[in-house]
């Protein structure tokens, strides 16, 4: 039962992660490498701030934003420039991003570790009977969930997000009718980067700070979103479950092959859906 | 896009002449070593062109067919004693079987997906071999004492002056094929197989056949280049096979130019280059190069190569905003979501 | 400082080896993680390395001392590469790197071109053993004493069961290996084991399965980013104090501040400590806080110790011939060392020292808030065979 309560959880960092990676790739068509950059990018300002102002809170409200800016600005000097091109530039310049934010943070905070406590708030565990799971566990599995239901609510009930969804169908036909697509696509890009941030914020308790903590997400979130089917949201909470319970069922039966385990899932779905379990006919959610 | 053999071929026999000469102009050792990888990762990258540039796959896993020719032919060598040539031809076959598996991935997936599976599939590979088959590969640790060749016994190959002139004259041979291959018809079936699929396909090619070919042929001369890496450094590890190496050849390629056979090569000699130059000026050069490269695909997307005077590159490789039309309706409606 | 048979017997070599000439610089080529999750230890044995040179005014054998930091990225082809460099560059000393298999690949090169390496970092024991030879040589701990410490902190603690975790890395297997081979021995069982693979982040079900098993003691094997993610994990659910964390290599000053409070109350062996007693130390630790503001890590206080012995040993033979010092170094005895007594193994390259054992508390005065606090010390022969 705990296994499946940590899998829970696991499951709904990686979909925080992985949903701001699926937004932009669905919307815009980009893989954005440089997702594990700003994920990172959001931990270490979150826990600037938090040292600064002694208050978590603050820090998981105001670090994805900060990012978001950063990936606005990011995507007005040099992605907007690569939209008529080819894809596989965006995908490459997104790459020169991961290295030059990395060398950014390393400017800034040098290369020790860091650490992020949990607010007193979350801090502790639960006792379930036979098992204990931390609070801030807990309190990361209610994030995802939040997460989830809110951008299917977003996407799908309100009028921005089918002004959106519409755009990324056919920005053309959505121009005409006079909506600025380039600023829409600025402001995906920005709140993928968010999402991105607000993970990093919401994992900064849970891991050291490094500076190669971007490097080691970004193959999971890939995992996530090649099993889940691209540019698809509830394929991304699909793909997000299924590793997150792997992890945990396997490491408590065979934490050697975790790995091997995790990519034999991988293709086996691949084998079965080649375009994941939710992929292609949809875009998004 | 035509590839002239002639060109290739001239510039090949020149670049190889010059090459050849550069350890009697007083070159040191520093100098050798440093040509030595460059040929190694040059081959790599032209052997990558050829799966990218050339058919248009775009592979991100590409570290796996290196890794893998470099670890076959190492253990051959080292722990069963099989013949230097021997293990190189046998790594080379067994990164050639991985690049056909590959075939069998982009039979399944295409596009930008196509490199996100062959990614994972490289990530796959790098953790078998550091991990779950650590006894015989050494696991993270690396793997020691992969052997130089013995051939004649009044060449040392351990010297790394005449190491070079053995890589070079394989090198040579390699890139020579790869040249003769890609202007060869197979080569034009492959440009057709990346320009236009479904048209290919109504003329009756079978077109994930070729792709399966060209990325066996792709894995086969990134396994030489693998197992003469593993060679020259005498050792190999599991670092090789990362997916920053799958990035950095990619970098390679497109800095020097894709889908042209010089352009990778001559990106893999910049992009060692600027490594050295750069990490001994300051200790993040690798951000400056990210930098560059940012720069580099904005307003160099064509690489080094289109800085050639009277070159025209591929209409895929049109950077002007005005040739897309008609384009995009051909390509953005088949490429993007290939079957 | 240096015995003084080998000191005769490497100025009578010197003497006699009328091919080394004496150069305008000394020089060494470091090659260090500058970059990338180890550049802590880069930088900070950078540091140790300076104060080595900079308190023999800059120079030995009368010459000044030239000092080429190259980033070997703990990635054994560039290091590889910026050793070929820094060798046809005429280095006489190569010291490096800090990831043990750059450090495996670098030792062949210095042993095939017969150039002095020295590494006071990396502890594979193949550095040393197996993969060794005359030109590498570790002033720092190896495999085999935290191997020998561990099994004496069990002799020591006897707890009731204990279990293991252990990366999927073939010397914490070896570590792990040997020591539950001496467990029933000392009437210690095995409540479990789980071997997790390197770079591992959610220890959270082993966490469980350790607090379901009734173990009294943890075994973990474990260092850097690791050992932080797994002890903040076991802090979460409260594990930290109910049972006994121990690892040869799992925490100091750095990781501690990393993890928090739950670090306190947790075992673990260090390598070298700034809070060791000995006049030596006190004097290095004062000189490194002036310079640098803060206490040395155990990286730089082992490149600092090792360096320093090993420019000792060459101002001592008077000659600049390599092989000279390479006779010289091994087999020699440094009195002065800031842990004591080290004495270089002429079997194998190895210094013998002794092994620290230590407990994360609370800091007082100026030191770090979490510090490690040295509750054991095992003399180098309880840690060390001799030679055969």
């Amino acid at each position: 039962m705990s296994t499946f309560v940590i899998g829970l959880s696991l499951a709904a960092l990686l979909f925080i992660l992985a949903a701001g990676l699926v937004l932009v790739f669905g919307l815009l068509g980009v893989i954005n490498l440089a997702h594990g950059a700003f994920y990172m990018l959001g931990a270490y300002v979150g826990y600037q701030i938090a040292a600064w102002t002694g208050n978590f809170w603050l820090a998981l409200a105001l670090a994805p934003v900060f990012v978001a800016a950063v990936a606005w600005i990011a995507e007005r000097l040099t992605l907007s420039k690569l939209y008529d091109r080819e894809h596989y530039l965006q995908f490459l310049l997104t790459f020169g991003l991961i290295l030059v934010i990395n060398e950014l943070v390393r400017l800034v905070w040098g290369v020790g570790y860091l650490r992020v406590d949990a607010p007193v708030l979350l801090q502790g565990s639960v006792d379930f009977g036979t098992f204990q799971v931390s609070v801030y566990r807990l309190f990361v599995a209610f994030a995802g969930l939040a997460a989830a239901g809110g951008l299917y609510l977003v996407l799908e009930k309100t009028l921005i997000g089918t002004v959106v969804r519409a755009a990324s169908a056919n920005s053309a036909m959505v121009s005409c009718l006079g909506v600025n697509v380039r600023r829409i696509r600025s402001s995906v890009f920005a709140i993928g980067g968010g999402l991105a941030g607000f993970a990093g914020v919401i994992a900064a308790p849970m891991v050291p700070l490094s500076l190669d903590m971007g490097l080691i997400v970004i193959i999971d979130c890939f995992l996530v979103i090649i099993i889940g089917g691209m540019g698809s949201i509830r394929g991304a909470v699909l793909g997000a479950i299924l590793i997150g319970m792997t992890r945990a069922y396997g490491q408590n039966f065979i934490p050697q092959f975790i790995d091997p385990l995790t990519f034999g899932v991988l293709v086996a779905v691949l084998l079965v859906r080649p375009s994941g379990i939710f992929g292609r006919k949809e875009r998004m959610a | 896009m035509s590839e002239k053999l002639s060109f290739n071929l001239t510039f090949i026999v020149a670049a190889v002449a010059f090459l050849a000469l550069v350890p009697s102009l007083g070159a040191g050792e520093r100098a050798i070593y440093f040509l030595s990888l460059t040929l190694i990762w040059g081959l790599f990258a032209a052997a990558f062109d050829l799966s990218f540039g050339v058919t248009g796959l775009l592979s991100f896993g590409h570290a796996a067919l290196l890794g893998v020719g470099a670890y076959v032919f190492s253990i051959l060598t080292a722990d069963y004693g099989v013949p230097w040539g021997i293990g190189l031809v046998a790594g080379a076959a067994t990164s050639g079987l991985l690049g056909l598996l590959y075939g069998l991935i982009s039979m399944r997936v295409g596009g930008l997906f196509f490199a996100l599976v062959s990614l994972a599939a490289a990530e796959l590979i790098h953790i078998l071999i550091s991990s779950t088959l650590r006894d015989i590969t050494g696991g993270h640790d690396g793997f020691p004492a992969v052997p130089r060749p013995m051939i004649g016994s009044s060449w040392d190959f351990y010297d790394n002056t005449t190491f070079y002139y053995l890589i070079l004259a394989i090198v040579f041979v390699s890139v020579l094929l790869l040249a003769i291959l890609r202007s060869s018809p197979f080569g034009r079936l492959c440009q057709g197989v990346r320009l236009n699929p479904v048209r290919m396909t109504h003329i009756g090619f079978r077109i994930a056949r070729i792709r399966s070919l060209a990325l066996l042929v792709s894995g086969v001369f990134s396994g030489i280049s693998g197992g003469l890496l593993a060679s020259l450094m005498m050792f190999i590890s599991p670092e090789t096979l990362s997916w920053t190496t799958s990035g950095d050849v990619l970098i390679m390629t497109l800095l020097g130019g894709a889908g042209t056979l010089i352009g990778p090569i001559l990106g893999a000699l910049v992009f060692e280059t600027m490594r050295d130059v750069l990490s001994d000026l300051t200790v993040h050069w690798y951000g400056l190069l990210g930098l560059a490269f940012i720069l580099c695909t904005i307003h160099l997307p064509e690489g080094l190569m289109s800085l050639r005077p009277g070159r025209l590159l591929g209409r895929l490789f049109a950077s002007r905003r005005a040739s897309k039309g008609e384009l995009e309706t051909i390509l953005e409606g088949e490429s993007k979501w290939r079957e | 400082m240096t015995n003084f048979k080998s000191v005769a017997l490497a100025a009578l070599m010197g003497v006699l080896s009328q091919g080394a000439v004496a150069d305008e610089a000394f020089h060494i080529g470091a090659i260090l993680p500058f970059s990338g999750p180890y550049a802590f230890g880069g930088e900070a044995a950078k540091a140790g390395m300076q104060m080595a040179i900079d308190e023999r005014g800059g120079k030995v054998l009368g010459v000044p001392i030239e000092v080429s930091w190259e980033d070997g990225e703990a990635n054994p082809q560039v290091t590889l590469k910026k050793g070929t460099r820094l060798i046809a560059d005429d280095v006489h000393l190569l010291v490096g790197e800090a990831s043990s298999p750059a450090t495996l690949a670098l030792s062949k090169l210095a042993g095939r071109r017969k150039v002095p390496l020295l590494n006071t970092i990396s502890a594979d024991e193949r550095i040393t053993g197996s993969e060794g030879n005359r030109y590498t040589f570790r002033t720092s701990n190896d495999f085999g004493m935290e191997t020998q410490m561990t099994i004496s902190y069990y002799e020591t603690a006897r707890p009731k069961s204990v279990y293991a975790v252990i990366p999927d890395v073939g010397a914490a297997r070896d570590l792990w290996g040997k020591v539950k081979d001496s467990l029933p021995g000392l009437g210690i069982g095995v409540a479990g084991e789980d071997y997790p693979p390197l770079g591992n982040k959610d220890y959270a079900v082993i966490v469980n399965k350790i607090a379901n098993s009734g173990a009294d003691s943890v075994l973990a094997v474990l260092a850097g980013g690791d050992a932080v993610n797994f002890i903040k994990q076991a802090g979460e659910v409260g594990l930290t104090g109910k049972v006994e964390i121990f690892g040869p290599t799992l925490l100091e000053e750095l990781t501690a501040a990393a993890v928090g409070e739950a670090s306190l109350g947790v075992f673990s062996g260090v390598r070298y400590h700034y809070s060791y007693k000995n006049e030596q130390n006190s004097k290095f630790v004062a000189a490194y806080k002036e310079k640098f503001g803060e206490v040395p890590s155990v990286f730089a206080g082992e490149a600092y110790d090792g360096l320093s012995w090993f420019l000792d040993t060459v101002e001592a033979t008077g000659s600049w011939d390599k092989e000279a010092w390479v006779d010289a170094f091994s087999g020699s005895t440094r009195d002065s060392s800031i842990e004591g007594v080290k004495t270089m193994r002429s079997c194998n390259n190895q210094a013998e020292q002794i092994g620290l054992m230590a407990v994360v508390g609370r800091g007082v005065g100026d030191q770090p808030e979490l510090t490690m606090q040295i509750v054991e010390e095992f003399p180098a022969d309880a840690l060390f065979t001799d030679c055969p």
